[in-house]
């Protein structure tokens, strides 16, 4: 019961920003009530780099120590980031279409976005190339680490950089927080909290899944 | 918000959240089980071998 309090934690805090998230006032802005996607659509991507960051810390320790099980924890948990970035970019596509105009418009933050998915794609390319699974490990090990430096640039430090950006306070530091309400903090922080631990938990359930097959093979090689 | 009827969605919304909770718990539960028993099968495999 003690190593599950953070997933009813994370439940809790959920059940609190969907019900906050509908009855707090937001600022009255030309995007109307659309701005409670807020608690909802940037979570997603919260999710995803917190479990990206996961499979990038497996991916060290898969090249320190050679473990072919830290590999596949690695691999593992890029698919469930992928599976959040996917959220995120449909959630903020759908947003973006009512209050944009269009579901893409060119904005640093949607294109930075597009090519670290991308690029994570290319990583499970790459592991299907290789069938040795220790040069594999290795090899999709060192792309993996690649990868998050350039999905922490291409979300988190180009867009900042740039001027022209449809999302807020690019300018004064973080494009997620921006110059938010502060009512409107004590929904958001919560809820933020509350999808990285359910991302987490659902990359915890998917690693063990994997942990106990990879065991099964172990023993029946053995 | 009473005419509105909004509360109706945060309870749609929060019962859908609440299945999908115990569903995972249900999992978590499961694959926990699975995990005794392939760690089981392992010691058995190793007092064999000794």
């Amino acid at each position: 019961m003690k190593q599950g309090f953070w997933k009813i934690l994370s439940i809790v805090l959920l059940l609190y920003a969907i019900v906050a998230g509908f009855t707090v006032e937001v600022p009255h802005t030309n995007i109307g009530e659309t701005m409670r996607n807020v608690f909802f659509h940037v979570g997603m991507w919260f999710a995803m780099i917190a479990i990206f960051t996961r499979s990038f810390i497996a991916s060290l320790k898969s090249l320190n120590s050679g473990e072919l099980m830290r590999d596949n924890e690695a691999a593992e948990s890029a698919k469930t980031g992928l599976f959040f970035g996917f959220l995120g970019i449909i959630t903020g596509m759908t947003w973006a279409s009512f209050t944009w105009g269009k579901p893409w418009a060119n904005d640093p933050h949607l294109n930075g976005a597009a090519i670290s998915i991308i690029i994570y794609f290319a990583y499970f390319i790459l592991r299907s190339s290789i069938d040795d699974e220790h040069k594999r490990a290795r090899v999709s090990a060192v792309y993996n680490i690649f990868a998050f430096v350039l999905l922490i640039v291409l979300v988190g430090v180009m867009p900042r950089l740039s001027s022209d950006t449809l999302h807020p306070g690019s300018q004064d530091g973080n494009p997620a927080f921006g110059d938010m309400d502060a009512t409107m903090r004590y929904v958001f922080y919560p809820a933020l909290a509350g999808w990285v631990m359910l991302g987490l938990w659902v990359t915890n359930l998917r690693v063990r899944i994997k942990k106990i097959e990879f065991e099964l093979e172990n023993q029946e090689i053995n | 918000m009473e005419e509105g009827k909004l509360f109706v969605v945060i309870i749609v919304l929060s019962i859908i959240l609440t299945g999908i909770a115990v569903y995972l718990f249900f999992l978590d539960k499961k694959i926990r089980k699975i995990e005794d028993r392939v760690d089981s099968d392992k010691t058995k495999d190793k007092s064999a071998e000794n």
